[in-house]
């Protein structure tokens, strides 16, 4: 089975999918309609295209494209690519070689802003099939579960890190590790005062 | 009508020699008659044709046209011929690809296919910069030197002569574009060959008697995938007609193969 336009495919249903969802940032899509943002990942040597009309069409390309007035190119690492939502980020990257970009470089910043004012409404989208008081019901309920998810998670490592440090002595209390960090630089400045008197003195004998 | 099994050789000799009879499936067939007798098998199966297509390849075939597209190099104000485009699945997607600046033609030998694909599209919104041409692949009413790029999906095998085929492809290309023909072809593996075999002389027509309650139209299916030309057959056809930089890449085996070739 093809593997690349197995996820091409699932990356332009998903893309589409949550674009859909979000008007908003469909009207923001509106203003691309004819362009191309291609990206290429240097490190997985694959080139992935971003066509940009009502919707937006994933292709894996076999031939990298150049760079003009409608296509905006961009090398990057896989790594790099989470980076690339932030648009106020985009020339620090260049700046720091960890992407190179040819073409209209106002698509990649018109494309990560449409990322970025992705919002959707989940609960919205579920009101549409249960109706708005059983979303409320199963949002306020979700909501009050991840609280006390996350109450217990505060808890439960609060009681481990004691346990940890006071009952059964494993692990150093934070404040020991400061301690013992601040006593460690005192005793390199200390060491390296004595060196440099030491050389000092040798100077002066020989 | 002579009922036998004959090989794509013996077949290709049976052509060149008589110059009277084809293949239609494992049939030999009147070479004026093959036309109108594909064009009954696609009136009969139009109507389940995008259905059937998904349930004979669990799906894949729409993962083979992506690839397909993705090799195309189409580019925003291009000029596409999508042949023998039947229910459009390649138009619709190049119909967004050019943008309102490009053009597509779906061209198909059979009306009934031309409708269904030409409801779905407009169904889809996919207007504007689409027409729907009824065009025999051997004979296109285009100019010369017309398209930047032109796709065959699956229609090849159906095409009486296909070196005609071919040839008239290469006349309506513009130099530097490139034809992409995805067929049915043969599978690399042994153990892959023959499980294929059991699947399409034994699964095939019976999901076609009970989907689309035609038996026959899905062994003719099985037997002219049999018949179509190898891999490198078809590659060597490509070059005598004047393609140059041609290749092809296997997919899913060598079950499916996507052939390329310029005009330069």
């Amino acid at each position: 089975m093809p593997t690349v336009p197995l996820l091409t495919a699932a990356a332009e249903t998903l893309a589409n999918k949550l674009l859909a969802l979000d008007p908003d940032a469909r009207q923001g899509l509106k203003r691309l309609q004819g362009k191309r943002l291609v990206i290429n990942l240097t490190d997985i040597k694959q080139c992935i295209a971003l066509a940009i009309s009502e919707q937006i069409d994933v292709l894996a390309l076999d031939a990298l494209p150049d760079g003009d007035e409608s296509t905006c190119v961009v090398t990057t690492r896989l790594a790099v690519l989470p980076k690339l939502k932030e648009a106020s980020q985009l020339t620090q990257l260049i700046k720091a070689g960890e992407l190179e970009v040819s073409g209209e470089l106002a698509i990649a910043q018109q494309f990560s802003g449409v990322l970025n004012s992705l919002h959707i409404d989940w609960e919205e989208q579920l009101a549409q099939h249960t109706g708005d008081v059983v979303a409320y019901h199963a949002f306020s309920f979700a909501r009050s579960v991840g609280q006390q998810l996350a109450r217990f998670g505060n808890k439960s490592s609060l009681i481990l890190g004691s346990a940890l440090t006071d009952e059964k002595q494993l692990a150093a209390h934070k404040l020991a590790v400061m301690h013992f960090s601040d006593e460690v630089s005192r005793l390199r400045d200390d060491a390296e005062r004595l060196e440099s008197r030491l050389s000092r003195l040798e100077s002066k004998q020989s | 009508m002579q009922e036998q099994q004959s090989s794509p050789s013996a077949s290709k000799q049976i052509e060149s020699g008589a110059e009277q009879s084809t293949h239609f499936g494992f049939r030999q067939v009147e070479r004026s008659k093959k036309a109108s007798l594909v064009a009954g098998v696609f009136d009969s199966v139009a109507a389940k044709y995008d259905m059937m297509n998904d349930l004979m390849s669990m799906g894949v075939h729409r993962l083979w046209k992506r690839y397909t597209i993705d090799c195309s190099g189409i580019k925003p104000g291009q000029k596409v011929l999508d042949l023998a485009g039947g229910t459009g699945d390649l138009a619709a997607k190049f119909s967004r690809l050019v943008g309102t600046t490009g053009h597509v033609v779906l061209a198909d030998i059979n009306h009934s296919m031309l409708s269904v694909g030409r409801d779905k599209l407009r169904d889809k919104g996919v207007v504007g910069n689409v027409d729907y041409v009824q065009a025999n692949a051997e004979a296109l009413p285009f100019p010369d030197n017309h398209f930047d790029l032109v796709t065959m999906a699956f229609g090849l095998r159906n095409v009486t002569d296909k070196d005609k085929a071919l040839a008239s492809i290469f006349r309506v290309l513009k130099p530097g574009g490139r034809l992409l023909v995805l067929e049915f072809s043969k599978p690399t593996n042994e153990v892959l060959s023959k499980t294929y075999d059991w699947y399409s002389f034994n699964i095939l027509p019976t999901m076609g008697q009970i989907v689309a309650n035609d038996k026959e139209s899905y062994q003719y299916l099985a037997e002219s995938i049999r018949m179509h030309p190898d891999q490198d057959t078809l590659k060597s056809m490509f070059e005598n007609v004047g393609f140059e930089r041609c290749d092809y890449q296997n997919l899913t085996g060598g079950i499916v193969a996507l052939h390329r070739g310029y005009k330069f």
